[in-house]
């Protein structure tokens, strides 16, 4: 049977979910649609660099912006980018987190689950290297103090620029630099600290 | 990264190993679960409703209050109501629907529930009148579903993305990826519908299905965006991928 049509066609904005295929249609403010598409992923990528597995991370994610939708409301554009404004949630979230580990003596310092981090890599064995090195790298970075663990993850987890990172953390670009550098510093002794603990 | 000079963390890394740890760090490849960000937006959105209906609640007690205590006013003030009028009067905030049924007894329109069967081309025509029809055809004239720009680009962004390892394995297998192809040819919003089995080839039908292009799906002569279904199929031999109009997998939504 073909359609008869007189209707002008609508809007095709895409329907944010796929009930929407089927029909009834609810969707997001479009200033938090807008902004979840942008910052999803570095909120993502932050919350991952942190945290010990995928599982993790997209649960606080997810409570990163459900807090968020929840107290949109009450978000002043003029003291904070949208950006920032998530990511500070998504600080407190990893914070909160990590200090409920910490209650109950259970910080996660091992991270042996992490082939999702590894994904790019273009042969079995060349993950493999990669998964060890990246294991390394965020076993060392763990224990590294709470201040350098997030200068880190700013930068390398939700890829910010400095002077990103600086708005984020209520300082100057010039400080961010420093904070990185040494942050960095701590990091390759740590990491060789552990290589000399495995080879010991 | 510019390398600064450090004063703390013990004793001060050279520049090329600082750079390399740089890089290490910056080759961490954190990619998210496929379809995380369509879980995550689709928990938003029905919290958002949650949140939107709790705003717009039926008026609460003292509302009502407010309600009966005028109708109380105006009974007791003009005192020529009977018991039985006031108490109307007094109940008025608290009828149900029914009691609002017009006397004519016709029905009140009764809300679409929007419940369309998932049919191929189900399209975001206007609907006719009346239930939803069990299946609707895309009129040729007035709409068109997405097509390939270009197949045999298609077929070498599907053949880089096999991986190689499963490649040489004779390892294969079809990925369904359900897209929004919009308005420009662009798929979006991507998400594993049917899953090889296999994590790597799903990630490969991803990262493939990301870099097709369509020409756009038109209703009357407009581009639109639609639903689609990717099949991607891996074939160790040969590489396919399967987006023909005719496809018993494309859809497209009735509500946009």
């Amino acid at each position: 049977m073909k359609t008869e049509t007189t209707s002008k066609p609508q809007a095709t904005e895409a329907p944010s979910r796929r009930e929407d295929v089927r029909g009834s249609r609810s969707d997001l403010p479009q200033d938090f649609d807008a902004w979840f598409r942008e910052h999803r992923e570095p909120v993502y990528r932050y919350v991952r660099f942190r945290v010990a597995t995928r599982e993790l991370a997209e649960d606080i994610t997810s409570d990163v912006f459900l807090k968020a939708l929840r107290a949109l409301d009450g978000y002043d554009r003029r003291r904070a980018a949208p950006r920032t404004w998530l990511l500070r949630i998504a600080r407190n979230a990893v914070t909160d987190h990590l200090r409920a580990l910490r209650r109950r003596r259970s910080l996660q310092v091992s991270l042996d689950r992490t082939p999702d981090l590894v994904s790019q890599a273009p042969s079995q064995e060349e993950r493999i290297l990669r998964q060890e090195q990246v294991n390394r790298l965020l076993n060392a970075a763990a224990t590294l103090r709470e201040a350098d663990q997030e200068v880190l993850s700013l930068r390398y987890g939700a890829g910010l620029g400095n002077a990103e990172i600086a708005d984020a953390m209520g300082t100057s670009s010039n400080a961010v630099a420093v904070r990185i550098h040494r942050a960095l510093a701590r990091l390759k002794a740590a990491v060789e600290a552990g290589n000399q603990r495995e080879e010991g | 990264m510019t390398p600064l000079p450090g004063r703390q963390g013990g004793s001060r890394p050279e520049p090329a190993e600082m750079e390399a740890l740089d890089k290490a760090l910056r080759e961490i490849a954190i990619d998210e679960r496929c379809s995380f960000g369509a879980e995550l937006r689709s928990e938003l959105v029905k919290e958002y409703d949650r949140l939107r209906s709790g705003a717009s609640r039926p008026p609460s007690t003292p509302g009502l209050l407010q309600w009966g205590w005028a109708a109380a006013i105006v009974v007791v003030a003009g005192g020529f109501l009977s018991f039985s009028q006031a108490r109307s009067a007094l109940m008025w905030p608290f009828r149900t629907d029914a009691a609002e049924v017009p006397e004519s007894g016709e029905p009140a329109p009764s809300r679409r529930d929007g419940s369309h069967p998932e049919t191929i081309g189900t399209a975001g025509l206007a609907a006719p009148a009346g239930p939803a029809p069990e299946s609707v055809e895309v009129d040729s004239v007035s709409a068109s579903l997405p097509v390939l720009a270009d197949r045999d680009a298609a077929r070498r962004i599907v053949a880089n993305e096999y991986p190689p390892l499963l490649q040489e394995r004779g390892v294969g297998g079809t990925v369904g990826i359900l897209a929004w192809v919009t308005p420009a040819g662009a798929p979006e919003l991507l998400q594993i519908d049917s899953s090889s089995g296999l994590a790597e080839l799903d990630r490969a039908a991803v990262r493939a299905a990301q870099a097709l292009r369509f020409q756009p799906a038109t209703r009357l002569g407009v581009a639109v965006g639609t639903w689609v279904i990717l099949p991607i199929r891996f074939l160790p031999n040969a590489t396919e991928v399967l987006v023909e109009p005719e496809s018993e997998a494309l859809r497209i939504p009735l509500s946009n």
